[in-house]
């Protein structure tokens, strides 16, 4: 238990804390950031739904009527299933109308009603009412609840929070004199509240269900043994329950989007559109969550022993009795804002339709109170604080004697009153005022009769006996039973019958009253209907000009600049550009176009400024005209019904988006014209790619091999003549077609093709193919084919893969080719090669012994030549030694020549010897310094003659990959010639040495000696060939045929340069 | 995916909705339900309620992606 004062300093801090909150949400806004608009405080912000009936009554419902609590939570969560559809065209008309309220809505939807206005304000007032009553009585009751043992605190408590709410009413939501600026601060305020509501109720639902109990499970199975739990099963199983229960669901279900408090919320505070839908399921789980330890709570307020009657209380009562009295001082401060949430939001709404439709319209009707024009929000804050005082007064008569959701339901059946008129207004287009009016009243009036006046019977005696009998003993006129029907709860009864009266009236009244032309003009906002044209034609529209007249006064305005052809052409343009050329007469409006035209037109050459110039002082209209076309003007202002500054704004507007959508439509434009661009371009792209692809065809089908192609599917996509000459298929039968039917006409059956071996390289189809390999990315094999037509053919096949322009593969591409008769040529080739090859070895064979028979021959003959050489020799010396005296000096000159010539001839005999044992012998190679050798065989020759004048030049190192002795040969022979052939210079020369040609070294010997003749080249190196006499130069002519043999069998070449007494360069290559 | 988008977001499918629940919460399911022990109605309630409020999830993200859509 806690002192009063204690409680009031709780709330106050807490007002305190919301209050400074929401000025720093205010201070933001002011600052451009707008706390307010999100999708989720504004979903909280709907949480003013949940007041003090919830937080405190259901519970008290529950545990007198078991589940009944639940249809006020239900209704408004089914709701949002089509909730969001009405809303967003209710964001829309606030939008456009900037309406505050729903008798703003009522009003404006029905030819703008005052009548409509003030009875939705009075119903709204008088539903209100009882609605805050109820928060009072709540925050009175629990506040005497938690500080009962106070008796001493001698200050009325409930009168305090009275004050306070009328107070942060004011400062949080009536302190601008718009109301339909957004209040942020006062929203963010009620979201908090909500989280606050939401947060103690959990946290006492938690502390009942899970500390004074063991869990929701244990609480029905203790209630289950309880009295009270027999009395909600007969309540349940009685007859009204369900009638009751209905009747709570679709007052909750259509009163929620039209309640006061939750339409401003929704509609007035809301940001924007798409909030509405964080909204729509975020609302139901507040209110699931919320009802969630409702009933657990009331059973176990009963299971403990507490009353059914202080129910209502059970939320702060049970912690607080088990000592825990801050579990119930959080529970009171979330009931506090459930009751503080539902009175701010409310009085602010009621209080603006009241000042709107109550308040000015009387001022403006008595001139005496023409004063209260000036003190609207004053006039507000009266309102606001005569609800709350008006409220506490009727908590102070009726409360005690019913119970907190008997309270709120009063309230429910006013407000929808409301609603078949708002609903109708929205899906009904012949709806219009005098029904709406009629069904409001004939509801409102029922709703007095069956609900207001049940209320006073227990202080009154004359209404009790009215309650209880009917006027004038009249039963079928008992208020809560209206027309007999007993077995209905009273709220059922009334929801009934209001209804049933509101909804009649109001189709009868629309029936059979006409429509005022206003309410047509909304219709399309509020039905979707099109709006006909309302205005039928106006008198300036009529063709009363004579076009004639004004053709030659323009021809004439044009001749003062223009030649006379060109004028009348000009003018003719005017006309013929607005269309009027077949026209005779033509209407004010059309003259004014036509006005605007010729300076157009007249500026083209004149410059801007000159043509408006000239018009101004242009006669064009007839001063008849000119009156018409401005009473034309103030009858369209009059008609729009708009001061002049809403018009220039309104022009302005229209001229901004003039200006955007021409440029849009320029855009457009650019934009047409560019895809016109594209498409031709496409076009004559597609019609390359035609080309292309007819000649890409043409050059497939002359193609001389069989092609096909198939895409990655294994779909044949190309089929060329020469296939279907090899395959005896015609393409229009194979495109198209897939599971290896490209290889039936050839193989006989399905099997896998090369191009099946490109898409998947496996190895089963790459042991079909010989020859198997990949070139520059295709693939080639070769293959004998098996099947029956075509058995024992040699087919070659290359396949590769058909990319798109960007690299993917989209196909195989295969072309075969039948190399039968190619193979059949090869192999006979094969076989030629073969035998000829054969042949040459034969021959070869018979060839080398035929050669070795000749050599051995020659070797025998020259070596049988000797034995008479050598005998004729030593006759000769015989004879020379002998017979000396006996022969003259002829015969011994003869003999002396005999003598020469067999040796000459033992010389030749020697040479043939020589060069045959060279072709015969075997060439060991090694490394060889031909520099040294030549060197050693110079060295020699001059030992020999050592008169001779020899300039020698060796270059040093030369080495040599060659047989040595061969080469000693060849250096004997060429150096030797140049020994000799420089025999008669008085200073020889000799050189060895080097150079490189082509890369490769060649090997030179040269000499200044008697040269030879070039034309005789070819002798050089032939035998016994010889450019000089013998007498001259002696020699047998052998020499350099050796020697060219030496070289021919390294592999080299010689040659020789020389000129005659010139000397000679001989050069040789190894 | 787009055509389960499609149907969450017909108005046609809201109003069938709308339709169901009331029909869940009032004639003819809850008559049968009413009159049994309290913890049946308790569950059976709540139950329904907690899926209607999973689709109007399930709805409203629908219906916020066509109305970012269409800005």
């Amino acid at each position: 238990m806690f002192n009063p004062l204690i409680i009031l300093a709780i709330v106050l801090i807490y007002l305190v804390l919301l209050f400074l909150l929401a000025f720093w949400v205010e201070k933001k806004a002011a600052a451009g950031t707008n706390i307010g608009n999100n999708a989720y405080i504004y979903s909280l912000s709907l949480t003013v739904y949940v007041t003090a009936w919830s937080f405190y009554g259901s519970v008290g419902k529950a545990a007198s009527a078991g589940m009944l609590f639940l249809p006020i939570y239900l209704g408004p969560s089914i709701a949002c299933v089509v909730w969001w559809t009405i809303l967003k065209k209710l964001l829309r008309i606030r939008n456009t109308y900037r309406i505050s309220s729903i008798a703003d809505l009522l009003s404006l939807r029905y030819n703008k009603s005052l009548r409509i206005a003030a009875l939705s304000t009075l119903i709204m007032v008088v539903g209100v009412v009882p609605y805050i009553s109820l928060q009072l009585k709540s925050i009175i009751l629990t506040s005497s609840l938690i500080s009962q043992k106070f008796v001493n605190f001698n200050m009325d408590l409930g009168l305090i929070f009275v004050l306070s709410l009328i107070f942060f009413t004011i400062i949080f939501g009536a302190r601008r004199l718009i109301p339909t600026e957004r209040h942020q601060g006062m929203v963010v305020v009620i979201a908090v509240m909500g989280l606050v509501k939401l947060i103690s109720f959990l946290a006492i639902g938690y502390f009942v269900t899970y500390h004074l109990f063991t869990g929701v499970q244990d609480i029905f199975t203790d209630f289950l043994h309880h009295p009270g739990s027999r009395q909600i099963l007969e309540i349940q199983s009685s007859k009204s329950y369900f009638f009751t229960w209905v009747s709570y669901f679709l007052l909750a279900l259509f009163s929620f989007m039209f309640l006061p408090k939750v339409y401003h919320m929704s509609v007035v505070e809301n940001f924007e559109e798409k909030h509405i839908f964080t909204a729509m399921w975020l609302f139901p789980l507040y209110m699931f969550l919320f009802a969630v330890f409702v009933l657990p709570i009331a059973m176990a307020g009963l299971i403990l022993g507490y009353p059914a009657a202080q129910a209502d209380v059970f939320v702060l009562a049970l912690p607080l009795n088990s000592g825990h009295p801050w579990v119930s001082i959080f529970g009171f401060l979330g009931g506090f804002s459930a009751a503080m949430g539902m009175t701010i939001v409310s009085t602010l709404a009621v209080s603006i339709m009241v000042t709107n439709h109550f308040v000015l319209p009387l001022s403006n009707y008595f001139k005496r109170l023409n004063f209260l024009k000036r003190y609207v929000l004053l006039s507000r804050w009266s309102t606001i604080a005569i609800l709350i005082l008006s409220s506490y007064w009727v908590e102070r008569q009726i409360g005690a004697y019913f119970s907190l959701v008997d309270m709120g339901l009063i309230s429910f059946a006013a407000i929808i009153q409301l609603v078949p008129a708002i609903i109708g207004g929205f899906y009904w287009k012949r709806a219009n005022e005098s029904g709406a009016f009629l069904g409001i009243s004939a509801g409102f009036i029922v709703w007095l009769y069956t609900m207001i006046v049940p209320l006073f019977a227990q202080n009154n005696t004359i209404i009790s006996s009215l309650v209880k009998s009917g006027p004038w003993g009249i039963g079928l006129l008992i208020p809560e039973h209206l027309f007999g029907l007993c077995s209905l709860s009273p709220v059922s009864n009334a929801v009934l019958w209001t209804l049933f009266f509101n909804i009649s009236f109001y189709i009868f009244g629309s029936l059979y009253f006409e429509q005022a032309r206003e309410e047509q003009l909304l219709l399309e906002e509020f039905v979707s209907v099109p709006v006909p044209r309302i205005f039928p034609i106006r008198h300036i529209e009529m063709p009363t000009i004579d076009s004639g007249l004004k053709m030659n006064r323009i021809k004439a305005l044009f001749s003062q600049y223009l030649p006379g052809p060109q004028a009348v052409e000009r003018a003719n343009q005017c006309f013929f550009s607005l269309s009027l050329s077949d026209k005779n007469m033509i209407s004010i409006l059309e003259l004014s176009d036509l006005r605007n035209e010729v300076e157009r037109l007249l500026s083209s050459f004149v410059g801007v400024a000159t043509a408006h110039q000239v018009l101004i002082n242009f006669d064009i209209f007839t001063p008849e005209e000119e009156q018409t076309l401005k009473r034309a003007y103030s009858d369209i202002i009059a008609e729009l019904k708009l001061p002049p500054s809403e018009l220039l704004a309104k022009i302005d507007y229209y001229r901004d988006r003039e200006l955007i959508l021409a440029s849009q439509a320029k855009e457009l434009e650019e934009k047409i014209q560019e895809r016109d661009n594209e498409i031709s371009t496409r076009k004559q792209v597609e019609e390359l790619l035609r080309n292309s692809e007819r000649k890409l065809a043409d050059i497939l089908d002359f193609l001389p091999d069989a092609t096909f192609a198939i895409n990655t599917n294994g779909e044949i996509i190309l089929w060329n003549k020469k296939a279907e000459e090899l395959f005896g298929k015609k393409a229009s039968e194979m495109l198209g077609k897939g599971n290896y039917e490209y290889s039936i006409p050839f193989y006989g059956t399905r099997r896998p093709a090369l191009v099946d071996y490109v898409l998947h390289s496996s190895e089963e189809i790459g042991k079909m193919y010989v020859n198997l390999r990949k070139e520059d990315g295709s693939i080639i094999g070769e293959e004998l084919t098996l099947s029956a037509e075509r058995g024992g053919r040699h087919i070659f096949g290359t396949a590769s893969p058909l990319y798109d322009f960007e690299g993917t593969m989209i196909g195989v591409i295969e072309s075969l080719r039948d190399i039968t008769d190619q193979k059949k040529t090869e192999t006979e080739i094969m076989e030629l090669t073969k035998n000829l090859e054969r042949r040459v070895a034969e021959r070869t064979k018979q060839l080398e012994a035929a050669n070795k028979e000749l050599e051995a021959f020659s070797y025998s003959v020259s070596h049988d030549l000797r034995a008479p050489l050598r005998s004729i020799g030593s006759f000769c010396q015989i004879l020379v030694e002998e017979y000396e005296d006996v022969l003259n000096s002829q015969g011994k000159d003869y003999l002396s020549r005999i003598n020469n010539a067999v040796n000459r001839m033992n010389m030749l005999i020697d040479d043939l010897l020589r060069l045959s044992r060279i072709s015969r012998t075997g060439i060991n190679y090694r490394k060889v310094n031909l520099s040294k050798i030549s060197w050693e065989i110079l060295s020699e020759l001059m030992k020999d003659n050592p008169n001779r004048k020899v300039e020698i030049k060796v270059q040093p190192d030369v080495i040599a990959e060659c047989d040595l002795d061969l080469l000693r040969i060849v250096l004997e022979n060429i150096l030797g010639n140049a020994w000799k052939f420089t025999s008669k210079k008085e200073i020889a020369r000799i050189e060895f040495g080097t150079v490189v040609q082509d890369k490769k070294t060649v090997y030179f010997i040269r000499d200044n000696g008697a040269g030879f003749d070039q034309n005789y080249i070819d002798k050089v190196f032939l035998p016994f060939q010889r450019l000089h006499s013998t007498d001259e130069f002696p020699g047998s002519g052998i020499g350099l045929t050796i020697v060219k043999r030496i070289i021919d069998r390294h592999g080299g070449n010689i040659w020789a340069e020389g000129t005659i007494e010139g000397g000679s360069v001989f050069y040789f290559t190894l | 995916m787009e055509k389960k988008k499609k149907f969450l977001s017909e108005p046609g499918f809201h109003a069938y909705l709308f339709s169901t629940f009331i029909l869940a919460f009032c004639l003819p399911f809850l008559d049968c339900i009413i009159e049994s022990v309290l913890i049946n109605l308790y569950g059976y309630l709540f139950l329904v309620w907690a899926v209607i409020i999973v689709l109007l999830f399930f709805i409203s993200r629908v219906l916020m992606d066509q109305n970012d859509k269409v800005r």
